[in-house]
């Protein structure tokens, strides 16, 4: 028995070291490549351009635009996602607040679905972190599609172009997993690259006027910047609104705000900060679509948010710059559809 | 039967259970401990990366927060990797490991909670702070104009601020809120002022938070429990490997039983095929034996019959001889007489013939009968000796054999008498060779038989020789195996047919009838032969000559000279 016990141990100890060699050995082969740097190329700026392309499927995010667009993803094909989502429309409705399957108004605004991919997380109140989970949510959530998997795979099952088209894209083929990663997929290829804004952070100093430059000089230096910040000019942050209130006019919002979400007392009217990418085409603006021009929103935005009021002449210039951050879609810069576009 | 289905039992028991410790001494996943590991490693960079931007963030030196979001992201994906290898894994590696992972989304989630507060509570102070600076010195520089004080007071809450933004104390703080709130006090005129009261107890407010997150989220447990979850790991993969490991010492042992098993099983096998091999030599010997003994009996059958059939004849003989032999004496004498007679009554029949002339006897002329009587009384003798002389070799053949005497003789002696009695007959042309043995045995026996067995043997070897040439050899041995003595006869004559070399013994079997052959001659010599107990043999090939061998017995007692031969 004595010979046994020794046996055991030396063997455990022969495993702990070549285990703590291995490690030894990954930890040197992982330190370099892993450590992301803390920032890129465009360490000065806040803002960082939308890359170019994207590395996606095209097969899957074809059929992921196909199932965007079908109604059949809600109970009685009363709606797709792109009934609010118009890609023609900014990626939203362009009304403050949409109306729900059962005849009110949803609580918030639509967010734009163009850079969606650029947010870290989803909904006004950050409520998920995966466009997966967000689509699947959508589909079941009663104000939305109503729906469920069980209602929706039959239908979607039905159809034989639909059934041969997964085949190809995915090796399971038609599956609840798939749907979502399909939806993923097209979200994803919504990013609108190549703005006036991101031409100018790539060194062209001619694609911005002297007014729009200052424009983003005063958006900086006024600390609008310090939350629409990153690749997509927010959306990767939550911030209270109104964090300079008038004394004198109560809140009127009755919206928790990400409080409904985490329950957290800090998180009562908190929202995420939205992103301003196209922000001139995806008017009305905040969670709850109360402002209709962007001036006032940039007005307000000072005034509640930074507690700093504007001239007139200065917000022109932010809402100049604001415009340049429009961007392209397959090539096509978006514009609002009582423009001439899409 | 039994025997067998057991041990074919426990070889496959002993096989099934190294099958089973194969099974169990499988080293336990190395590619998920590996991924875990390398999981757990990436996991860390991103914690790292997070806490390195959080504190970039803080001094104001990341622009932006994206880096924040994909360290995030990093974190997340590396605990998902562990969430879904835990729902997969077995339940033991769920038992070491699954609490551990729990532990560590939980303080992941925390984490991000208060990366979330920090982001947004950094927002507020960078820009307060911004606001405040670049405004306090707005107003400083237009206030010194119109109220001193109230420039006294700014720069005075300047001053406080740069501190506390230094080091964040509580003294400082409280200065910082007396001094705005003697601000508020004070006339507001200018709408700025108000504003930078604002923004400076935010900054009050909210700069202690900021830096009390920063410290959370430095001090979050990601660390601990990735080491916590690293060693829980490590400690089951080590246990695991250890119980491997113990099966396969046992592995080992089993093995090695089965094999010895299996060498003892071969062992046992090894030594049933050689009795096996030995018992069937042995049962092989006794048929040989068997067989040669049902040979020798079948031999000494045919020489019983061979025996009975001679004494048979032999009295058989006997009593033809005596009965062929008194009339024989009778023609022989009467013969005798009759020529006596003739010659008497040739003078007689002479005269008349001369006298009388030509007269019948018997039927035929005189002048012809004068010659032919005295043949024909010749012949009639000369048949009769003829007789005689079968009848007497036939008495010779049936003759009694106690007559035989019994004394020592020395074979080389009789074969040397016989070459004496024939050495007249010995051609010059004939190559005759003898070879005999030194130093044989003596023989009990009669020596003039033996001799005349000889002398029977060489003359019919003579006999069968061709006109001219040929060889004749004569030699005698000593046989050790069968403890007798042999004396061989060999020719070059024309051979005997196969179908003849049996019958020559027979008595009055010749193939020399025209030349006189009785055929009683090597019955006879056989006779003689079987008399001293001994055998004949013959053995010939047309052609090419015969060969005679006669084996003699040598008395048990006679002692058994070293083998030598020698040539005379």
């Amino acid at each position: 028995m004595t010979v046994w016990a020794i046996g055991k141990s030396v063997v455990v100890r022969i495993a702990l070291a070549v285990m703590a060699l291995h490690l030894a050995c990954a930890g040197t082969a992982l330190n370099a490549e892993t450590l992301l740097p803390s920032a890129g190329a465009w360490d000065s700026e806040p803002i960082v351009p939308i890359p170019l392309s994207t590395d996606l499927d095209a097969g899957q995010v074809a059929l992921g635009k196909k199932l965007f667009h079908d109604p059949r993803l809600s109970r009685n094909n009363a709606f797709s996602c792109a009934t609010c989502h118009r890609l023609n429309q900014g990626g939203g409705d362009g009304v403050s607040r949409p109306p729900t399957l059962t005849g009110g108004l949803h609580l918030r605004n639509t967010p734009t679905v163009f850079n969606v991919a650029l947010n870290s997380r989803f909904h006004w109140d950050g409520g998920f972190r995966t466009l997966e989970a967000e689509a699947e949510a959508a589909i079941h959530d009663p104000a939305i599609m109503n729906s469920d998997w069980a209602d929706v795979l039959p239908k979607l099952q039905a159809n034989a172009d639909y059934v041969s088209t997964f085949n190809t894209a995915y090796p399971g083929g038609l599956t609840r997993a798939n749907v979502l990663h399909a939806l993923a997929s097209f979200q994803r290829s919504l990013n609108t690259p190549n703005s006036r804004f991101d031409q100018y952070l790539r060194g062209d100093a001619d694609a911005l006027s002297d007014d729009e430059k200052q424009g983003y000089d005063l958006f900086k230096a006024f600390g609008c910047a310090a939350c629409h910040q990153g690749v997509n000019v927010g959306g990767n942050m939550f911030q209270r609104f109104g964090i300079f209130r008038n004394q004198n006019r109560p809140h009127e919002d009755e919206d928790a705000g990400r409080f409904s979400v985490t329950g957290a007392e800090r998180d009562r009217q908190v929202f995420r900060v939205p992103s301003l990418r196209n922000v001139a085409v995806t008017a009305p603006y905040y969670h709850d679509g109360r402002v209709q021009s962007l001036e006032t929103a940039v007005d307000l935005m000072a005034t509640r948010q930074l507690g700093r009021p504007l001239y007139p002449e200065e917000i022109e210039l932010i809402v100049q710059f604001l415009h340049t951050l429009t961007g392209e879609y397959q090539g096509q810069l978006l514009t609002l559809p009582d423009e001439d576009g899409p | 039967m039994g025997i067998p289905w057991r041990r074919l039992l426990v070889v496959t028991g002993l096989l099934l259970l190294l099958t089973f410790l194969l099974l169990q001494s499988r080293s336990p996943d190395v590619g998920l401990r590996e991924r875990i590991y390398e999981t757990l490693h990436v996991f860390e960079v991103h914690d790292a990366e997070l806490n390195r931007d959080v504190l970039l963030a803080r001094a104001g030196l990341l622009p932006h927060y994206d880096s924040l979001s994909e360290a995030t992201d990093g974190l997340y994906g590396a605990l998902h990797g562990l969430e879904s290898w835990n729902e997969t894994a077995s339940e033991e590696f769920s038992a070491a490991i699954g609490g551990h992972v729990t532990d560590l989304s939980r303080a992941v989630r925390e984490k991000e909670t208060l990366l979330e507060y920090f982001k947004a509570d950094n927002a507020l102070l960078r820009n307060s702070l911004t606001y405040f600076l670049h405004t306090g010195h707005l107003l400083s520089t237009q206030t010194v104009v119109n109220n001193r004080a109230v420039a006294a007071a700014i720069g005075t809450l300047s001053n406080a601020m740069l501190r506390f933004v230094r080091t964040p104390q509580r003294a400082v703080s409280n200065e910082i809120r007396t001094a705005l709130n003697q601000m508020t006090g004070a006339n507001l005129l200018q709408h700025d002022l108000h504003i930078l009261v604002l923004h400076g107890h935010l900054i009050v407010d909210v700069l202690p938070e900021v830096d009390d997150l920063l410290r959370q989220l430095l001090a979050a447990p990601t660390t601990t429990r990735v080491r916590a979850l690293r060693d829980a790991s490590l400690q089951y993969y080590g246990q695991m490997e250890a119980r491997a490991q113990t099966y396969r010492i046992l592995l080992y042992l089993v093995a090695v039983v089965l094999l010895a098993y299996l060498v003892y099983l071969f062992n046992r096998l090894r030594a049933n095929a050689r009795d096996l091999g030995r018992a069937n030599t042995r049962l092989r010997r006794e048929i040989d034996e068997r067989t040669r003994l049902e040979e020798k009996a079948r031999e000494q059958e045919l020489q019983l019959i061979q025996a009975n059939k001679m004494t048979a004849l032999g009295t058989l003989v006997a009593g033809v001889a005596h009965e062929i032999n008194n009339p024989n004496n009778l023609t022989m004498m009467n013969a005798r007489v009759l020529a006596e007679a003739w010659g008497d009554a040739q003078y007689i029949l002479e005269n008349y013939h001369d006298e009388n002339g030509e007269f019948l006897i018997g039927g035929l002329p005189y002048a012809e009968m004068r010659e032919t009587v005295p043949a024909l009384i010749r012949d009639m003798h000369v048949g009769a000796q003829r007789i005689e002389r079968i009848v007497n070799s036939l008495k010779d053949f049936a003759r009694p054999r106690q007559q035989a005497v019994q004394a020592t003789l020395q074979v080389n002696e009789a074969v040397q008498r016989a070459l004496n009695l024939l050495r007249h007959r010995i051609a010059k042309t004939i190559d005759f060779q003898v070879e005999l043995a030194e130093g044989l045995p003596p023989l009990q026996g009669d020596m003039q038989q033996i001799e005349q067995v000889v002398v029977n043997l060489i003359t019919n070897a003579l006999e069968a020789l061709p006109e001219e040439g040929g060889q004749v050899t004569v030699s005698t041995r000593y046989n050790q195996d069968d403890h007798d003595i042999e004396i061989d006869v060999r020719d070059t004559g024309i051979g005997i047919p196969q179908q003849n070399v049996e019958r020559l013994c027979d008595p009055f079997f010749t193939t020399k009838q025209e030349q006189g052959g009785t055929g009683l001659g090597l019955a006879i010599t056989y006779t003689l032969v079987r008399d001293h107990g001994g055998n004949l043999v013959f053995e010939s090939t047309p052609g090419e000559g015969t060969r005679a061998r006669v084996t003699l017995p040598c008395p048990a007692e006679s002692p058994v000279p070293a083998p030598q031969a020698l040539q005379v």
